[in-house]
Order: structure tokens, then sequence, then C-alpha cells
């Protein structure tokens, strides 16, 4: 069983589940606790619970539980069992084939046969395989180990020597056929002993949240996007829950002098409680702008439903989409599902999807209708590519936005290298920008919020 | 403790909690390995159930600790009695010049007082919090750290040793060690990523909604004032919300909730005006209330009738 057990481990590692020392050693002390190893189900769960402790590990575990611990052990032979103990007796009586017999007998054992599978699997180097072009060869290889190859000269010499011992033709015949089935159950057995161990070496991890995250936006399938939606509520949460802790912590301030005084005077005055001050935390006010233009749209979702997700940490968020013409899509989301939300403002016929991207006629308007409610607590977070087809890029409409505003924060999702060629107008933005930022993949946007909350 | 896994079934059941057998093997093995368990899983699955009920059926009181943002050795461990080593002190001053009577100079005074007992730091004036009680009782103890996700990581850095030896050392008197070791249970809903070294040291066991099945027979044992067909289509009703896209989904303790208000309206059988006047009980969103309400027809058509048609 040990050894098993850390073969299984050698397998779950493979697959890409961290499992260590510590924990293997724990399989090893903790499964003769259960008394009955029969009882399957209650290994799975043992080992479940000792070995795995990711829960996106459960599958692989389960997948490689089912490959190595088969519900019933293997055996070779599915025939009657008195014909083959017949057959081996009367091989005995014969000269020079008591040897065939023993190894037969041991085989036809479920045990021994898988005792042996696994020592001569050792001898091959089975561990190697990781082709199934290789299986044909490995099998056979076992064969010959146990000496149930044709080639072996026990099987060769069989009816020679049995005809020599007097037995009549039809005699040798009906024996032949059974040690021949026997062997062919044998080569069965071996044939999934190797795939199985193909499949072993073979077995992937899923693809994990974590990959996803760090693809780029743009090499997506459909079928990642939906699952992506997962991910951004996921780290949405767990950001939102780092952030607040953070904040609390902030916000112990210093000594209050006289609230110390008061609580104290319960011990006579001696200061054994402090009371510390607590500073108010200024919420940022948020403005996304979001490109929705068919070439960054579903950022432009990952950066609403993230938003939206953690708004409750900011005062405000305000949202506006654009492709040449600004619209306001704040009040959308109100009483609505986020998805729901983000899905109406990707598909309405409000926003200008035909057009081509003008982002200086974008900050021109938003200079036009908005700029009055800027504030020096307003964060702007400007999402898009900068790809304004020629059109006059007029920074000087986001300059007078960045004088107002807090900070202007501007996400491009496209490679820092093409910035500035084409109809890219980066560097022309860039130096009214406070930050300007490559956001090409799910944990850069992440970071990119992260550290807007400082 | 347990003699085997279904005895734990056995002796779960007995104080009211269904479990699986993946469960019952999980704390079966804690028991015999003295390891803690890490329970992770959705909020409302009987995280913190599964830790009282394992000291209801060992026979000891559950002790507590809920972790929180900002939780430190002072409330996990152990205190000073601040208040009492002060009045200790003052006693102190009063009666200094009765221990010192007829002593001579200042070194046989310092002599006579070292021959007194030093109470400053002793047992006297330490406040077990719930680590230190565990480890100072004697006998099995149970302990149940609930919502490890939300202490801070260097509390789970703390509790790493704690974990593994069982010892808590206090400066000022010595290292106070557990005569047998206790069952500890951590639960998590998962907020953050505990750290490896924490799950290394602990069994993990990931609950989820139980099945249809086992759910039906944990609403008939627990409120069995709802008849046989109220209770399945209150669970069918359950399971069914819970495949849909909501904020949050309804656990156990909904449908319990449910079914006994249920129960106690004199309802025998669900239908659409019922479910609609309801729901409220079962999802706690405005938003996921809105959006089952469009489902219910669908919902309730689905539900298994007197008429035989259980499943």
């Amino acid at each position: 069983m040990e050894a098993r057990l850390v073969e299984f481990v050698g397998s779950l590692r493979r697959a890409g589940v961290r499992v260590s020392t510590s924990e293997s050693l724990d399989a090893i002390g903790g499964l003769p606790l259960l008394g009955d190893l029969g009882d399957r189900e209650a290994v799975r769960d043992s080992l479940r619970a000792l070995l795995i402790k990711n829960s996106g590990d459960q599958p692989t575990f389960d997948r490689l539980f089912d490959l190595f611990f088969a519900a019933r052990p293997a055996t070779a032979w599915s025939g009657d069992s008195r014909a083959l103990e017949e057959t081996l007796s009367s091989l005995r009586d014969v000269e020079g084939l008591g040897d065939l017999a023993d190894r037969i007998e041991q085989l036809a054992d479920p045990a021994g046969l898988e005792m042996r599978m696994r020592r001569f699997g050792d001898e091959v180097s089975l561990d190697r395989i990781g082709n199934r072009l290789q299986v044909g060869y490995f099998t056979r290889r076992l064969l010959e180990r146990m000496g149930l190859d044709p080639s072996d000269p026990a099987l060769r010499g069989l009816s020679a020597a049995l005809a020599r011992a007097g037995w009549r033709p039809e005699d040798v015949e009906r024996l032949e056929q059974v040690i021949e089935s026997f062997r062919r159950g044998v080569r069965e057995v071996a044939r999934e002993h190797v795939e199985w161990k193909l499949e072993q070496n073979t077995v992937q991890k899923p693809q994990g949240g974590q990959d996803l995250a760090e693809r780029s936006f743009f090499s997506l399938s459909e079928r990642e996007i939906r699952d992506m939606n997962d991910i951004v509520s996921e780290l949405a949460r767990k950001l939102r829950t780092v952030l607040s802790m953070r904040r609390r912590k902030a916000r112990r301030g210093s000594l209050d002098a006289q609230r110390t005084f008061r609580r104290n005077l319960q011990y006579g005055g001696v200061p054994v409680e402090l009371v510390f001050k607590r500073r108010r935390v200024e919420r940022p006010e948020i403005v996304n702008l979001c490109d929705v233009s068919g070439s960054v749209r579903y950022i432009a979702h990952f950066m609403l439903q993230f938003m939206y997700s953690i708004q409750d940490l900011f005062s405000k968020v305000r949202s506006f989409a654009y492709v040449r013409e600004l619209t306001e899509v704040t009040d959308w989301f109100a009483g609505r599902d986020v998805r729901e939300a983000i899905g109406q403002i990707l598909t309405s016929d409000q926003i200008d999807y035909y057009n081509n991207s003008d982002f200086g006629h974008v900050f021109e308007t938003f200079r036009a209708r908005h700029l009055g409610e800027i504030t020096h607590r307003t964060t702007v977070i400007i999402l898009g590519d900068a790809r304004s087809n020629y059109h006059d890029p007029r920074a000087g409409a986001l300059a007078a936005i960045q004088e107002k505003a807090r900070q202007v924060i501007w996400l491009n999702p496209e490679n820092k290298l093409t910035w500035g060629f084409g109809d890219s107008v980066m560097n022309d933005y860039q130096p009214y920008c406070d930050q300007v930022r490559e956001v090409r993949n799910l944990n850069q946007l992440v970071k990119a919020v992260q550290d807007l909350m400082g | 403790m347990f003699p085997s896994i279904d005895d734990v079934v056995e002796r779960f059941r007995a104080h009211q909690y269904l479990c699986s057998r993946n469960v019952a093997t999980v704390v079966f093995l804690a028991s015999k390995l003295r390891r803690p368990i890490l329970v992770e899983g959705p909020a409302g699955v009987g995280k913190t159930d599964l830790g009282q009920t394992l000291a209801r059926s060992v026979g000891v009181e559950l002790v507590r600790l809920q972790c929180y943002e900002g939780l430190d050795e002072t409330k996990a461990l152990y205190e000073w009695e601040y208040a009492k080593q002060l009045l200790y002190t003052q006693i102190l001053k009063d009666k200094i010049g009765e221990v010192l009577a007829g002593t001579g100079g200042l070194r046989e005074s310092v002599e006579r007082l070292t021959t007194q007992e030093d109470v400053f730091f002793s047992e006297r004036f330490l406040l077990s919090r719930p680590l230190l009680k565990v480890i100072r009782e004697g006998g099995v103890q149970v302990l149940l750290i609930d919502e490890i996700d939300k202490a801070d990581p260097e509390f789970e850095a703390f509790l790493l040793e704690f974990l593994s030896d069982f010892q808590v050392s206090v400066p000022e008197i010595g290292t106070f060690k557990a005569k047998e070791r206790p069952l500890v249970i951590l639960t998590s809903n998962n907020t953050r990523e505990l750290s490896d070294a924490l799950k290394r040291r602990c069994l993990h066991l990931f609950l989820d909604f139980p099945e249809e099945a086992m759910e039906t027979e944990i609403v008939r044992m627990k409120v069995p004032e709802a008849g046989p067909l109220l209770t399945r289509q209150v669970v069918k009703m359950v399971h069914g919300l819970r495949e849909m896209d909501l904020k949050k989904v309804p656990s156990i303790s909904e449908a319990l909730d449910w079914a006994r208000a249920l129960a106690l309206l004199n309802v025998g059988a669900l239908d659409d005006a019922i479910v609609r006047d309801t729901l409220g009980l079962v999802l706690k969103h405005e938003v996921d209330v809105k959006k089952a309400r469009e489902q219910i027809p669908r919902l309730v058509s689905r539900l298994p009738s007197a008429a035989g048609g259980a499943e």
C-alpha cells in the first residue's frame, strides 16, 4: 500500500497538485487507522482530506483516484477455475513443464498478477511512457518478463513436449487453447496496466483561474470570457476584503488623551486602557470613461464589472461609455444586477457602436458637459486603446480635466511597445495623465485598482 | 473516542446532525490522528454546527474562538487581570509595613520580601482565553476556531505553533502543554486564501450543499411539524433556487426557516401565491427576490404533488 501511495502522490504532483512530503507521510500514517481498507469510499475521503487542500484540485484527485484504486482487481482468467486447475495439474505431470505451470498459477491470482505487473513495470521503466504509440511495445515487454510472450521457449516447445509425453493430439489442442486464452487474458491486463500508466502520466491540471487571469484579453475565447466573469467576481470580493481590512487599520490615529483619562478613571487614573483617535479616511470618487468600441469592449466589460463589485469602497462611482459620443451609464446600474446592466451597455442602441473611435471628441464633450462636476477628490480612469483613427487628439481637453481632478489614470489594453505607432495617440495624452498603465490581462487590472486605493 | 466511521454517523445523528460518510470519515480520521480539521464551504452548510455537534457527541463543552480582523493574542490566548493586579499592589503597599516589621537594613528587608509568595504574575491573575483554556482544562477538549479567514495573516501564523504542539508559553510563568491533544475544527468562508502552512497541518474538508434526499431528511428531522409533502416541496424549491444565478443562494438554515414558517402558517403544500408571499424568508436580496419571482411558475410546476408524482 505504501509504495502505491507514494506512486499516487507522484502522479498527483505531475498533474499539478501541490502535495508536500509531510502530507504524503500523513497519508501513509493515517490510512491504516481506517482499519478496513476495503471500504473504497472511506479511503477516498481520507486521502482527499489528507492530501488535497485546495478545493480546485478535487476533480483532478477524483480522476486519479479512480485510475489508481480500481474498483476490483484485474484477473487474467475469466473462465472456469476448475478447468484451469486441471490444466495446471496435467502440465505438472509432464517432465519440464512444471515451471510453466507455476508461473501460470502465480499469475492466476489477482494479487500475484498485480504485484508482478508492478515489479516488471519498474524493470522495463514503464514510468517513462508518455505516448500512445508506446503502448504495444511496453505490453510486449511485460509479457516477456512474465514468460508469456509467444516467443518464450516453454510455450514454443509446449506441443512437442506434450507429444513426447504421449498425449493425444486432440488433448494437446484442448490444453493449448486453455493456455492461449489465459495468455490473452494476461495480455489484456498488461495492456490495461500500460494504458493506465500512460493516462496517469498525461493527466493535466485543468485550466486554473489564475492562468486565465494572466492571459491577454485579446486571446480569450467566448467560453473563457464566461468563465472569466466568475473570476472577476471572485477577485473583486477578495480585493474588497483586503482593502477594507487595510482601511480599518489605517483608521487608528494618535492617542486621544481626553477619552483615555475618562476611560481610566475606573482604574484610579492609572492609564490601563489607551484610547486612540479615529482618522477619517477619504473615499475617492471615481469617474470611469470606458471605451466600448469593438476592439476593447470585453475589457470595458470586466472593468465595469470590477468597479461596480467594489463600489462600496468608493464614495461615488460614475461611468461613461463611449465610442465617438459620450453616454453616461451610471443610472443603468441602479437597482440592477451588475452583469445584466453591463450586458445592456454593450448592446444598447443609445451607444454609437457603428462609429469610429475619436478620443479628442470624447474629451471635448466631457469638458463641455461635466467639467464642473470634477473636484479635487475625483479620480478619472480612462480605459481605451488611444487609437483615434487619425482624428485630432485635442490633448488640451484632457489637460483641462487633469487640472481639476485629483488624478487621471489611463489604462491601455494594448502592448506598451505598440503605443504611438499607427493611429495610436497615446504619446499625445501621456503628459496629461498622472499614470498610464498597460492593462492587458485581469491581474494587471486588479493591480491597477489596488494601487488606486493606495 | 469513535470506534468506527459508522459510529460517528450514528452519534452525530443522535445529536440531530446528519452527515455524509465523507464528513464522518474525516471526523473519524481527525479523532484518531488528532489533527485539526479545516472546513471550507459556502455560508450556511453547517460548518459551525459540525463543531458543536462534535463537542456534544464527545460530551464536553465547546470552546469557541470567533475570529475577526484585529483579533490578537490577548483575546485568543490569555490576558492579565490588570485591575486585580492593581488592587493587589495597593494591598501590598498597605501590608508591606507588617511584612517588613522588625527587619534591620535594606538587605534584610529584601531577603524577607523574597520569602513571600510572588503573586503578581501568577495563575491567580491569569485570564484564560479560548486557546489557553483548552490547554489548561484536562481531558479531551473540542475547540472551534470560527471563520479563520477573517483573522489577520499574523494571527494565522501565530496559530500554527499552537496547532502543531498544542502548547502555550506565558513568559512570566512558563509553558502550558495540553495533556491530551484537543480536537480542533477551523472554519473558513474562503474570503481570502489561507497559508499553505496552515492547510498542511489540517485535514481538509469541503462541505457543500447536501443532495436533495439528504436535505429532505435534515428538514424532516429538524422541522418535524412540516408534513412530508411540504418538506419535499420546500427542499425541491430551494434546490431550484440554488441553480439560479443569485447574489446569495439559500442555505440549509434558510430552508429550515422557511419550512418552519410555512408550518406555522399551516401551509400543507406550496403554490404560486404562497411562494410569492414568503420568498423573502429564503432570499435576502431585493434583486434576488425580483429575479426569482419571474421563475416561480416554472419552479412550482416542477414540485412533487400529493397525488403520488413524488419525484
